[in-house]
């Protein structure tokens, strides 16, 4: 059996979990090839126009699977804690998919509560393993496997020895440099180690002499946040504005529904301790040439704060 | 100092809610209503990339306190959408603009128990035998003001004098916003449903049926949508919306137990979104897969634009128009949105609709 997985979203957090539980029941997963131009195109008729890019890429993504494979991964990613909430298209993802595409395979489709404690989070992984293996051991090793490989891979990024964009092949990871300007770059990881999403922003700046901090480097998801992500933007720029950072950089895509409200946020933040803020706001229509130019203009900028 | 709330003007929920308000004796203050004003001032506090009815409530929350209110009352709660953490970040806007106001949030997802506890909060504390009485006042004035528009949505489509349903309503509105109890209430009840019954149709004019699902908000606001429901309806639709206040505050009941309407919604729509996506997602398209099984000619969806929820809502009304053959007709308003654009495409969505109905589809 082959189960697809698509290179979008949730990949960019989960891909080592979900594949460390998978190899240990036997299963091969499919991973859809890095995002091109056809990627969005293939995506764009399924997508409703106001969506945000992440969204109609993930349909692309889904298209390059159709066909190729018997089963597709998509889970809803509900609640990491009572009283809080996540993206509604994030919650009702395999709705989506099923409203807008006809044709699909059969979807694994579990709805991921940490709100209702561990106890439902095991009934939900029972039920989603059931249609692998009846044996409740395999499943148990399975579980286990997926846990330890989560927090290996959390330990393995926070030490910058795995990024998310290398989770199923190797990329060079990107070397600090010695007397490099640090900055943070702060966004979901869908936004920031997508190079196409993003015109190849972290490339962009490691060129221009930066130390790039993104957000799994810098600390654990504290689990009593608002919304599931909100960590990856707030929380970040808190933890490396008190690093110390001299600069910020907030990657956001058009239309995301969280972070039209979290960049209000991060510009508090970063306002308060007077370090310099880029907002990047990500669509299908934004230019090379124009995000080439903003940022050498914002590096020339910290390097002559830090010069004065 | 003496309390004096504001509820922000949102149709005539705003209107019971100071009946309300008045009846348990406490001073209101009535924020002017929706204005270009209100808008300017909501954009201008707001994120630039949140959704209008967020920045509209900021602008009202401003002029509440602009005409002199101690406590407001916001619209928030987790779950319902990115307005349960807005209100939390409007909250401390309205401080950093130094406007010294308190700020109370009512939690849309948690109606029957939010309006006890800040009913509660506004009478300090007062027994909650003392306050039957009042809240069954507020759930008669919502029930009458929904059965007043529901009426005004059907009529306006058949109406012989341009405006005249219109110009009914308003008077039936303002003899509700006159009432001081339940008494008073149940004797006038009749006369005011009158007023708007008097109105001289024609029986004869053939009109469309159009069901109006989507963002209550927004559904609810005819400065955000342009007036869509009078639009509509003069141009010879009978409007179905789906929402009404009445049936919102309700005794909760499991699904399968309930024979409402809310309750066939629900399982109605199952087929096309199973999981809560917050907002009123899942409630639009329920209502809209019921009234797509022949209670309607075709469907209109609103959102604001970029309202998560609603996109989500959106992508499921796709496949209830591969399935149901249903036209749908998708509007989303943000600040930006003129009256020329609404126009057009909602008189292309009628005539359509018309030439479906005479092939006989």
């Amino acid at each position: 059996m082959r189960i697809g997985v698509p290179r979008a979203l949730s990949f960019y957090r989960f891909h080592p979990t979900w594949a460390a539980f998978f190899n240990c029941l036997g299963i091969e997963l499919v991973v859809s090839p890095p995002t091109n131009r056809a990627t969005l195109e293939a995506g764009l008729p399924y997508a409703v126009a106001e969506t945000c890019l992440p969204m109609k890429l993930f349909y692309g993504h889904i298209r390059a699977l159709v066909g190729q494979v018997d089963q597709l991964l998509v889970p809803s990613i509900q609640r990491l804690a009572p009283g809080s909430s996540n993206c509604a298209r994030l919650i009702g993802l395999p709705d989506l998919l099923r409203a807008t595409m006809p044709d699909l395979p059969p979807l694994i489709a579990p709805d991921i509560d940490l709100s209702q404690g561990l106890a439902a989070l095991m009934s939900v992984i029972l039920e989603a393993g059931a249609l692998f293996t009846l044996n409740p051991l395999a499943l148990r090793d399975a579980v286990a496997a997926a846990w330890s490989a989560y927090r290996s891979s959390r330990q393995a990024m926070m030490e910058g020895r795995l990024t998310p964009a290398s989770f199923d092949r190797p990329t060079n990871v990107v070397s600090w440099l010695p007397d490099g300007l640090p900055i943070a770059v702060v966004g979901h990881p869908y936004n920031l180690y997508d190079p196409f999403i993003n015109h190849q922003l972290l490339t962009r700046l490691a060129r221009l002499g930066v130390n790039v901090l993104t957000p799994e480097r810098l600390g654990p998801q504290p689990a009593d946040d608002y919304w599931a992500f909100e960590y990856e933007l707030v929380g970040a720029a808190r933890l490396a504005l008190e690093r110390g950072v001299k600069g910020l950089i907030a990657v956001v895509a058009f239309g995301c529904g969280p972070d039209a409200i979290l960049v209000d946020e991060v510009q508090r933040l970063s306002g308060e301790r007077g370090v310099p803020l880029m907002t990047l706001v990500l669509d299908e229509h934004s230019g090379e040439a124009g995000l080439v130019t903003r940022l050498e203009a914002f590096v020339d900028m910290l390097h002559w704060r830090k010069g004065r | 100092m003496s309390r004096r709330v504001a509820f922000p003007p949102l149709g005539t929920l705003s209107l019971a809610a100071e009946s309300y308000l008045q009846a348990l004796g406490i001073e209101t203050v009535a924020p002017p209503p929706a204005s270009r004003r209100t808008l300017d001032i909501g954009v201008q506090g707001s994120p630039e990339m949140v959704c209008i009815p967020c920045k509209l409530l900021f602008g009202h929350y401003v002029e509440a306190a602009e005409q002199g209110a101690t406590d407001i009352i916001m619209l928030g709660g987790p779950g319902t959408c990115r307005l349960g953490y807005s209100a939390a970040q409007q909250a401390r806007r309205l401080r950093e603009w130094g406007l010294s106001v308190r700020t109370h949030t009512l939690d849309l997802y948690h109606v029957h128990h939010d309006l006890f506890r800040l009913t509660r909060v506004f009478t300090d504390g007062r027994s909650v035998r003392e306050l039957i009485e009042p809240i069954r006042f507020l759930l008669d004035l919502l029930s009458l003001t929904d059965a007043l528009e529901t009426m005004a949505l059907v009529a306006r489509a058949r109406e012989r004098e341009r405006g005249a349903v219109d110009r009914a309503l308003a008077a039936a509105l303002e003899r509700v916003a006159a009432l001081r109890n339940r008494r008073e209430l149940g004797e006038q009840r009749d006369e005011i449903l009158g007023l708007v019954r008097a109105v001289e149709l024609n029986p004869d004019r053939p009109v469309l049926r159009v069901g109006l699902v989507g963002d209550a908000f927004t559904i609810l606001t005819p400065f955000l949508n342009h007036n869509l429901e009078v639009r509509l309806g003069r141009m010879g639709v009978e409007v179905h919306r789906w929402f009404h206040y009445t049936g919102r505050i309700q005794v909760p009941l499991p699904l399968l137990l309930r024979r409402d309407r809310g309750g066939r919604a629900r399982r109605a729509g199952r087929r096309y979104l199973r999981r809560d996506v917050g907002g009123f997602a899942r409630s639009t398209v329920g209502e809209a897969a019921l009234m797509a099984q022949g209670e309607v000619d075709g469907l209109i969806h609103v959102a604001p634009f970029n309202c998560t929820p609603e996109m989500v809502a959106q992508s499921a009304l796709i496949a209830l128009q591969r399935e149901r053959g249903v036209p749908v007709l998708n509007l989303s308003f943000d600040e930006q949105t003129g009256p020329a654009g609404v126009v057009t495409r909602l008189e292309a969505f009628v005539d359509m609709l018309w030439a479906a109905h005479r092939r006989g589809e």
